[in-house]
């Protein structure tokens, strides 16, 4: 889905505890399609190491696919002040 | 459309009785295109392995089921409870139906977990309006590290009992798959041994190493649903944070 989207950001929504990444991507200067990809890479960061990097990989890309349709996720840009277009595919 | 029709074909689905009040069924239209769209996302995911009309089946009956049992009380919107519900009931119905090859079965039991953390999840991204923007960004980064967690053990513990689920896949793991896999667990269940609160290993126990689901938990320690939920969530949480720690 992230492929299709474009992001049409409120940058005034938000605070100024906002992490680097969702800065750069009320401004449009991250992709979603990146922004998901160093959110799945930190989440896996405790596990490196400790599975192979055939299941590390399988893992990321679950996390990449329940992150295009977490509530979590929209609810999260709604807070940031992102918004995503109606061609957005998620919940 | 109508309910009927839209769910009476599939011997799988309840059916619809006098005793669905108007909000559920209200929710239930409201909310069928969640039902297509996580459907049409789990079979990209699952490949050819899964019958789509099977996972459209499973998910309305998902849908049906959340639609009932919504409680707006929580604070949490409901199609955010359904996009849980309905992938629940769909992974469910996977499991049920369908003899699948090993490594697919692996795929299934890590969507199943991250869908049991996203679950337990729903209260902490939406039962706390309080959260600033930054704050709710650091519980999504944590949430997905439970989640990615919940994946692995999901995928390696299924590795253990996979020959009863699964064809055989010559190339299934290498040995240093199987190696990865039992240092893992041994790693866990050295943890789980850690824990300062007895339950929520025990559920992590019973959920991971005993393929059970979080109802069959509730039943089996005598608690309600939501709260064994919680107790997973937090096992995960802790989990998680001593894992950190082994790194």
């Amino acid at each position: 889905m992230a492929a299709e989207i474009s992001i049409a950001a409120n940058v005034g929504a938000a605070g100024p505890e906002l992490s680097e990444e969702i800065r750069q991507l009320q401004r449009g200067t991250l992709s979603l399609d990146e922004y998901l990809d160093g959110q799945a890479e930190r989440a896996v960061a405790h596990l490196r190491g400790q599975v192979s990097s055939r299941r590390l990989d399988d893992i990321k890309s679950v996390l990449r696919e329940q992150m295009t349709t977490s509530p979590g996720l929209v609810e999260l840009l709604r807070r940031a002040g992102v918004t995503l277009p109606a061609t957005h595919d998620g919940p | 459309m109508d309910l009927e029709a839209s769910v009476g074909e599939h011997s799988t689905v309840p059916k619809v009785g006098e005793r669905e009040s108007s909000d559920a069924l209200g929710r239930f239209h409201q909310e069928l295109d969640l039902v297509d769209l996580i459907a049409r996302q789990l079979s990209k995911s699952m490949g050819r392995a899964v019958e789509f009309d099977d996972l459209l089946s499973a998910g309305r009956e998902g849908l049906l089921d959340a639609a009932r049992r919504f409680d707006a009380a929580r604070g949490i919107p409901f199609r955010a409870y359904a996009n849980v519900r309905i992938r629940g009931a769909m992974i469910d119905g996977v499991r049920r139906m369908s003899a699948l090859p090993r490594r697919a079965y692996e795929r299934l039991a890590a969507l199943e977990a991250a869908n049991r953390v996203d679950e337990g999840g729903l209260e902490v991204n939406f039962g706390n309006s309080a959260m600033t923007p930054g704050e709710a960004e650091a519980a999504f980064a944590e949430q997905l590290a439970l989640v990615a967690t919940g994946c692995a053990l999901g995928s390696v513990a299924h590795a253990v009992d996979g020959k009863a689920h699964g064809a055989a896949d010559a190339d299934y793991e290498t040995p240093e798959e199987q190696l990865s896999r039992a240092e893992l667990l041994a790693r866990v269940e050295e943890v789980l041994a850690a824990f300062p609160e007895v339950r929520e290993a025990k559920v992590l126990r019973l959920v991971y190493f005993e393929g059970m689901t979080i109802e069959a938990v509730a039943h089996e320690m005598e608690l309600d649903r939501s709260w064994a939920s919680r107790l997973h969530t937090r096992g995960m949480d802790r989990l998680v944070k001593r894992m950190r720690k082994l790194v």
